[in-house]
């Protein structure tokens, strides 16, 4: 076995710039790493005999053996091993920051290897924005643990008590003689720490010493460039698409051609003329084409005939008929009335009353690179190349596919386009190990562009229905907020019996999961609330295209679409203005253990005050708000996610003669607690809302009662270059009540800064047309279409 | 089957495809470059683009026959080891989030700066409207475009 061959290029590009004895003993090391040789031996005590990393079977990787997590090599350096993946927020860089911090080691003499199931101990992959949350705290304790250990080693080499010595990149020295040192590499470079840590799973794992004060951190903070974007311009990165095996072969699905098709019959000499046919695998409705070139695969995708009879059932309604379905679906579950005090007796005697519903319909992950995944099955294993953001899941769940071992099955996290949750990257991962086990050779699948934007997983489609109360000063007495999502069989991440070849094959489990309807994340204090909501299912719950998975927060940006237009409303009824409104009742809120309330108030005012904004009722007088065709106004929202907070503000030019929408600016103001690189979390901050502004102005899923026909770019627009603000302010509020504090934790930003931007564009053109649009996206013709019903 | 000779990056090659073969995987399959990317295969995104002869071409719709003249991919803007300012300037803005996508957005800013090397803000935004990110970089596109164009990546000049 060729160690070169089999090494993924990120570990080999990890280890490069080593001359070859140190590539040698990183090779050692991580081999130990895999299969644990050291029984009894010291610290730094030789490694054993070289053993190839990359040759199977794949134990776990030992999360509490300090040598699973660093590696330090004999040129001073160290590569950091942890089991989570970057979507392309610059996670990977961040965690290198932490680490570098405890173990106090260079930036620069440093590398990362993430998420490769056989050689990075199981963190889960990544999700829910917790990679710093939740994740980045094992990956401070062990490289403080190492530096502790080295601080020991180091103290007994120069015979001198540890309290004696300093470190600084890596070297150890006395502090009142710097002559007098050690480096990291002359204790243990090239070998194996042999040190046990602690912890009753991954997320606990530490070792004796205790992580540094956050006001010690020096990497942390600094806005180091990320790692891997030189790579990404120069075209040298090698991504999950570029894995090329020797005998690969190329496949393509050929889905059903209606949803709820079952499959009659193939008729294989319809690709019989295809150069470099080599086979159609088939079992229950999923079908695949297999070609030696990738070129001849499309082609036979598309010429290949099978016969398919129709459901009896319609499997959904038209994408133009769905809300109402919803509304007049028997729900599949119901959750039980959350109330606080009396709301329909404060109601009843409330000076005002408002209520309005609210739609917002299925929009999709839509990967700008089509789901993809390579599967080797050489030597009785299976290893799949993949860009799927949770690894681990990926292995696990395709050995139960195909009834494998577990350690016969690894995936190797290779980059790829972006993850926002529940991807097809799952599918296509348990589709290419199922093709490479039936063809036995290397197998790449590649999803085409309608197949992706049509049967991917999609954030679930809600109607809300809010009613308010407000007493005669405008205050808020009472609330009623009810949800409908169509989620029923919501997806989980790659489960061996609910992604889409299991589906289609007829592999299911005895029943759906329950899915989800979520309720408003914010902190305001009303007196009078009841809450309720409920899930809905479409007809057809297996083997549909409009699957529900998660998709980046994956109902916060519905619901506080639908919960701070609500808001807003209520402000223009009280007269009040929408920022004041807001802060008046976060005023009467109880605080909580993560000061969610000051960092409330906090977000509140910092997005105010680097907006501008001034002090009035919305919406604002038309001779203000109008200049030649265009009407202009802003608007805010505001919500946590988790315990990160944020308030976005949107400034909005609608042309009342097309009904064009463009945000020419926005404004957000974050806390996510402890910063680790304020400008790799300022790109993410801003992406997150500019996704969320695709899902404010054009993503909708449209079908009709047999298909999606939301197929390429054209039928499902995204975002683009001409919808760009001019300007985005982004203000990191790090609103810590306790500033410089020693323990101040970091929190997630994949999602907090998505979750209110569509209510701030919604109540802005509010306040620029006093036109209400209670349903996204607010494509022109929606638009003009309201402003023409509302004469504005 | 037939022999199609490419002239890429300043190598020719000489390749045993069929002629309708899309150009898009003769340079990646058969040449084993990585900067184009496959996105769509209908030419509406330009993950796949490649520059010949100084015009962006989508290359997953460009029969491999159909090509004439220099094909030059991402692979090819760097000389004699120096990256294109352009390359830099997505360095210095940290312009990716995914990066996936970016081959078509640096690509479609080189045509757009060598047919116009002061563009507007607004030239820019019409020039780059074809090139999809899915991350949205298109903010940190524009000012890493702009960091070329002006020294600086400030908004606001030529509206």
């Amino acid at each position: 076995v060729s160690i070169t061959l089999r090494l993924p290029k990120r570990v080999e590009e990890a280890i490069a710039g080593l001359d070859a004895s140190s590539r040698r003993s990183f090779l050692k090391a991580s081999g130990a790493l895999v299969f644990s040789l050291g029984v009894g031996t010291l610290p730094g005590a030789e490694v054993p005999a070289e053993r190839p990393a990359a040759a199977g079977p794949w134990p776990d990787p030992d999360h509490l053996q300090l040598d699973t997590w660093i590696v330090l090599h004999p040129d001073n350096t160290a590569t950091f091993f942890v089991g989570k993946t970057d979507g392309g927020q610059g996670t990977g860089t961040a965690f290198r920051q932490l680490m570098c911090d405890e173990l106090d080691i260079a930036y620069d003499n440093t590398r990362l290897v993430m998420g490769c199931t056989d050689i990075t101990p199981d963190q889960g992959g990544s999700g829910g924005s917790d990679a710093l949350e939740r994740d980045g705290w094992p990956m401070r304790r062990v490289a403080a643990e190492a530096r502790r250990v080295l601080l020991e080693l180091g103290g007994q080499h120069l015979g001198v008590p540890v309290e004696l010595l300093a470190v600084s990149n890596a070297t150890i020295a006395m502090k009142s003689d710097a002559s007098r040192k050690v480096t990291y590499a002359e204790l243990v470079g090239g070998k194996r720490f042999n040190v046990a840590l602690s912890g009753r799973n991954v997320d606990a794992t530490t070792g004796m010493a205790a992580v540094k004060p956050v006001n010690e951190l020096r990497v942390v903070g600094q806005s180091l460039k990320r790692y891997d974007i030189p790579a990404k311009v120069d075209g040298s990165q090698k991504w999950a698409v570029d894995m090329k095996l020797p005998g690969m072969v190329h496949a393509r699905n050929v889905r059903p051609p209606l949803a709820g098709a079952t499959l009659q019959g193939i008729d294989e000499s319809s690709v019989a003329d295809v150069p470099g046919f080599l086979r159609v695998v088939s079992r229950g409705n999923y079908v695949a084409v297999v070609c030696e070139r990738e070129e001849q695969a499309i082609r036979a995708a598309r010429q290949l005939k099978v016969e398919c009879t129709r459901p009896e059932v319609a499997p959904f309604p038209a994408s133009g008929e769905l809300f109402n379905y919803m509304r007049a679906a028997t729900p599949s579950s119901t959750s039980e009335p959350q109330l606080l005090g009396d709301p329909a007796a404060a109601l009843a005697g409330a000076a005002h009353v408002i209520e309005a519903e609210y739609e917002v319909p299925f929009q999709g992950h839509t990967a700008i690179g089509p789901a993809h995944a390579l599967a080797d099955p050489s030597d009785g294993l299976m290893t799949i190349y993949s860009n799927d953001m949770k690894a681990y899941g990926l292995r696990n769940g395709v050995a139960r596919f195909l009834g494998m071992p577990r350690e016969k099955v690894r995936v190797v996290y290779m980059e790829g386009p972006q993850v926002y949750g529940r991807t097809a990257a799952d599918d296509a991962g348990f589709e290419a190990a199922f093709l490479a086990s039936e063809l036995g050779r290397p197998v790449r699948v590649q999803w085409s562009r309608d197949e992706e934007t049509a049967w991917d997983t999609k954030g679930p489609p809600y109607v809300f229905k809010l009613r308010g109360g407000l007493d005669a000063q405008g205050k808020v007495v009472a609330l009623e907020y009810d949800a409908c999502a169509a989620d029923h069989n919501h997806l989980g991440y790659n489960e061996p019996d609910t992604v889409l070849i299991a589906q289609l094959m007829g592999r299911r489990p005895e029943r759906p999961a329950r899915g989800n309807a979520e309720t408003p994340s914010v902190m305001y204090a009303i007196a009078n609330r009841r809450t309720t909501t409920r899930v809905v299912p479409l007809p057809m719950p297996w083997e549909t295209p409009l699957r529900t998975g998660n998709l980046r927060d994956p109902n916060g940006p519905q619901v506080t679409f639908a919960f701070e237009s609500f808001i807003d409303e209520l402000a223009a009824a009280a007269k009040a203005d929408p920022v004041q409104f807001r802060v008046d009742m976060l005023a009467g809120a109880r605080e909580d253990a993560v000061f969610r309330k000051a960092r409330s108030l906090a977000v509140m005012e910092a997005a105010a005050k680097a907006y501008g904004w001034d002090t009035r009722q919305s919406p604002q007088p038309r001779s203000a708000a109008l200049h030649g065709d265009t009407l202009s106004g802003r608007g805010i929202a505001y919500t946590y996610r988790s315990n990160t907070v944020a308030a976005t503000i949107a400034e909005v030019e609608v042309n009342r003669r097309t009904g064009r929408v463009w945000v020419r600016r926005l404004v957000c103001a974050h806390d996510c607690g402890l910063v680790i690189n304020p400008e790799g979390l300022r790109h993410t901050v801003e992406c997150g809302m500019l996704h969320a502004l695709s899902r404010a102005l054009w993503e909708e899923v449209q079908f009709d009662t047999e298909k999606v026909t939301s197929v390429d770019w054209a039928s499902y627009p995204t975002l683009r270059h001409t919808d760009t603000p001019e300007a985005i302010d982004i203000v990191l509020v790090n609103g810590d009540p306790n500033p410089g504090r020693p323990d101040l934790a970091p929190y997630g930003a994949g999602e907090g800064s998505h979750k209110p931007l569509i209510a701030a564009v919604a109540n802005a053109i509010h306040d620029a047309t006093g036109v209400r649009l209670r349903r996204p996206p607010f494509r022109k013709e929606r638009v003009l279409a309201a402003l023409e019903a509302a004469n504005a | 089957m037939s022999q199609v000779k490419l002239h890429v990056n300043g190598t020719t090659h000489e390749v045993d495809v069929d002629p309708s073969t899309p150009l898009l995987y003769v340079l990646r399959n058969d040449l084993d470059l990585q900067g184009p990317r496959f996105g769509c295969g209908v030419g509406q995104c330009s993950v796949c683009t490649v520059i010949i002869d100084g015009a962006a071409i989508r290359s997953c719709i460009t029969p491999v026959s159909a090509v004439r003249g220099e094909i030059t991919t991402l692979e090819g803007l760097s000389k004699d080891g120096q990256l294109h300012p352009l390359q830099q300037a997505w360095i210095d803005e940290q312009a990716a989030q995914c990066g996936y996508c970016q081959n078509g957005q640096i690509l479609t800013a080189k045509v757009l700066l060598d047919r116009n090397p002061t563009p507007s803000d607004a030239e820019i935004r019409t020039a780059m409207d074809g090139a999809l990110c899915r991350c949205m970089t298109y903010f940190r596109v524009q000012a890493a475009i702009r960091r070329v164009v002006h020294g600086s990546s400030a908004a606001g000049e030529g509206k």
